[in-house]
């Protein structure tokens, strides 16, 4: 397996001052091709998003600057493992609510 | 055409041979950006909205996603959409009439309550998955056991070629995967489909079967070519021992110019199966105008022919993912309402455009089954995704009849839909209300049934009273035995894609990264989900090497030799298969 549980992953948490939802989609698009990003959410209409990736291979500033079009500021930032991520992802761990 | 032997099969030149002569083609109609426009302004929104219909589709260039309409002319349905680079029009169905019919039975309440994202589904289908928008439960996971193939099909860019990297998941990946969609919110996942690359190919696959079954899984399939199967008798035992039910098995056509990936390897498949005992066999022709569609009937008359272990046939009209000219989507595109009038034709009509219902239909019944049994399992497809059909084989009167020549399907669905709302309003249901309930449906299902027309030595009333009455589903079993299953599952494609039809799919892929996709956007944008997160997670070519010093790629090959194809040619087992076979639609001579 080329990727260990605890390898470490960056989230930024985002604000965007100029996006709406074509933007964000295009721009979602664009970076979620690259296999140094694991997870990628820009919301167009909330106005926010959040990128978890990977330090080591993609300097925040290539990141930033790829988003600079969007006016991104970061509202917040944790590290997590590939291990974390894919439990966060678990359906037990994301259940909406009680169904109809 | 002479046989390609001495190589391993690609497929490139039967594909080229049987692309010579062109029947027919689809001329795509002409639609201007204004009259676009102005459609697009009045067409209908939301699911299940009269033609024109307003959705999303994805541009095959740009990967932008685009505002489309879904529309008719003359008598067909269209997707049209205007990209950056211009219009794009392509077939949607190729029936209005049938794509009216089906649509009476969509479905459109939400069946899943869990998500593996934290995307809200806004930039779907860039945002899965599964996210909160994603409205069904997953019906059939797929997990990919390996990229590595022992066939080298020349329009799969999927299977590893030499030097490349490999994907394999470890059997801790695969159990986490099996138990992340078997715990969706509020249904899990019951089936899951192991498939590739070719899934034989790894050594570890009876343990991969049993641990699906461990996990709660009432229904594991193998997706194969059955090469390995049809020189491995004692792996098809051990496949069948460890649970597996079916074997959703490759199968395009009936010579060995349509059917170049297995045909002359069925017939000992078959012998394989039989003396295993099983699994049950699906057959999965993959559909193409122009170069298979003319044997459709008798891919349908092979499987009856075989019964004793073949349980059903499930055609795939072809999805063209990538970029397709519009000269080859004219030649090759074929829909769902094209497949089951070709059907229909090669039959004698034996199996008629009506016969066929759409996937949601059976939603309808499982309301009905929750309300009254507690058992809840929601197949709530699009309505446009698939299709299918029971046929019952009289071998008595060497006759086929398909459900609704016997059965009102219609009629008894909708029956059960009434009731199932008047349970849901009564709140509870004791042991007695239930038995009474059970008693005024088998009774009412009496007048939707017509003894006249029914198969002999099919015991139907007997098997609703069992089912609705005690409860008991045991003649089910007896049901299969004397029945085809005939089904059609039209996965999409850049130039068809629909957007609402993605959001509703039933069919799924787990990822190794804990998150799980619908097919059609795992394979139809695979640079985001299928190419993307396997590169993440597979062994470089080296590595793979030094975890197996004693693998070779060559030793994965399958090369079909000539003596092979000669032996076979002269043998009984070939004749029995494919020659001394029953003609069940009168075809022959006609």
């Amino acid at each position: 397996m080329a990727v260990e549980p605890n390898k470490t992953l960056t989230r930024l948490d985002l604000r965007f001052g100029n996006i709406d939802w074509k933007k964000a989609m295009v721009k979602q698009y664009e970076l979620e091709q690259d296999r140094r990003v694991w997870r990628i959410f820009l919301n167009g209409y909330a106005k926010n998003g959040f990128v978890v990736f990977d330090e080591e291979t993609l300097p925040r500033e290539e990141l930033l600057k790829a988003l600079e079009e969007l006016e991104p500021e970061i509202k917040g930032e944790r590290k997590l493992t590939v291990g974390e991520l894919i439990e966060s992802s678990y359906s037990w761990n994301n259940v909406l609510g009680q169904s109809g | 055409m002479a046989e390609v032997v001495g190589e391993v099969p690609s497929g490139e030149k039967e594909f080229a041979e049987s692309t010579k002569r062109i029947r027919d083609i689809v001329e795509f109609p002409e639609i201007s950006e204004e009259e676009f426009k102005e459609m697009l302004k009045t067409a209908s929104r939301g699911y299940g909205g009269d033609l024109p219909h307003r959705t999303y589709s994805l541009c095959p260039e740009t990967r932008r996603v685009v505002p489309a309409l879904v529309w008719e002319k003359d008598g067909k349905v269209w997707i049209t959409k205007k990209c950056p680079e211009g219009m794009i029009t392509d077939l949607y169905y190729e029936s209005v009439e049938t794509y009216n019919r089906f649509k009476k039975w969509l479905w459109g309440r939400k069946e899943l309550y869990s998500a593996n994202v934290e995307n809200s589904g806004v930039n779907c289908p860039f945002d899965c998955g599964m996210c909160a928008r994603h409205r069904s439960h997953t019906n059939l996971l797929n997990i990919v056991l390996t990229n590595r193939c022992n066939l080298s099909c020349w329009y799969c860019f999927f299977y590893a070629k030499e030097g490349q990297p490999i994907y394999e998941p470890t059997l801790e990946q695969i159990r986490m995967m099996l138990r992340n969609a078997k715990k969706e919110y509020p249904i899990g996942a019951n089936a899951v489909q192991f498939t590739g690359g070719e899934p034989t190919l790894r050594d570890d696959l009876i343990e991969i079967l049993r641990m699906a079954k461990e996990e709660g899984y009432d229904h594991v399939q193998l997706n194969t070519d059955g090469i390995k199967l049809a020189f491995e008798p004692e792996l098809v035992k051990k496949i069948r021992e460890a649970g597996t039910n079916t074997l959703y098995l490759s199968y395009d056509g009936m010579t060995p110019q349509t059917n170049w990936k297995n045909h002359w390897e069925i017939p000992l498949i078959f012998e394989n199966v039989r003396k295993a005992g099983g699994p049950g066999i699906v057959l999965v022709p993959t559909t193409i105008r122009n170069v298979n569609d003319h044997e459709l009937g008798a891919i349908i008359n092979f499987g009856l022919n075989h019964l004793d272990i073949v349980r059903g046939v499930n055609f795939q009209p072809l999805s063209q993912v990538g970029r397709v000219p519009k000269k080859e989507r004219q030649r090759f595109r074929i829909t769902i309402p094209g497949a089951i009038k070709r059907i229909e034709e090669q039959t004698n009509g034996v199996i008629s455009m009506d016969d066929w219902y759409p996937i949601p239909i059976a939603g309808h019944i499982a309301r009905f089954f929750e309300a009254f049994a507690g058992k809840r399992y929601y197949m709530t497809s699009h309505f446009a995704c698939g299709a299918a059909t029971y046929v019952f084989l009289d071998r008595e009167n060497k006759r086929v009849v398909p459900i609704p020549r016997f059965i009102d399907v219609d009629g008894f669905v909708e029956f059960l839909d009434e009731k199932a709302e008047e349970i849901e309003q009564w709140g509870s249901m004791g042991k007695l209300k239930k038995l009474k309930l059970g008693a005024e449906i088998f009774l009412k299902f009496k007048s939707f049934y017509d003894e006249k027309y029914a198969p002999k030595g099919l015991d139907v009333l007997g098997l609703i009273k069992n089912a609705f009455v005690h409860g008991t589903y045991d003649a089910l079993g007896k049901f299969h035995e004397k029945t085809l299953f005939i089904g059609m599952m039209h996965f999409m494609d850049e130039y068809n894609y629909d957007v609402e039809r993605v959001e509703r799919c039933v069919i799924h892929y787990a990822m190794p990264d804990g998150r799980i996709v619908p097919f059609c956007t795992f394979n139809v944008i695979p640079e985001l989900y299928r190419d993307k997160v396997q590169a993440q997670f597979s062994y470089t070519w080296e590595e793979w090497k030094a975890l197996h010093p004693d693998w070779e790629y060559k030793k994965d090959k399958y090369v079909r030799t000539k003596e092979f194809v000669e032996k076979m040619r002269n043998s009984e087992v070939y004749r029995r298969t494919y020659i001394d076979i029953v003609d069940y639609f009168g075809t022959k001579g006609v």
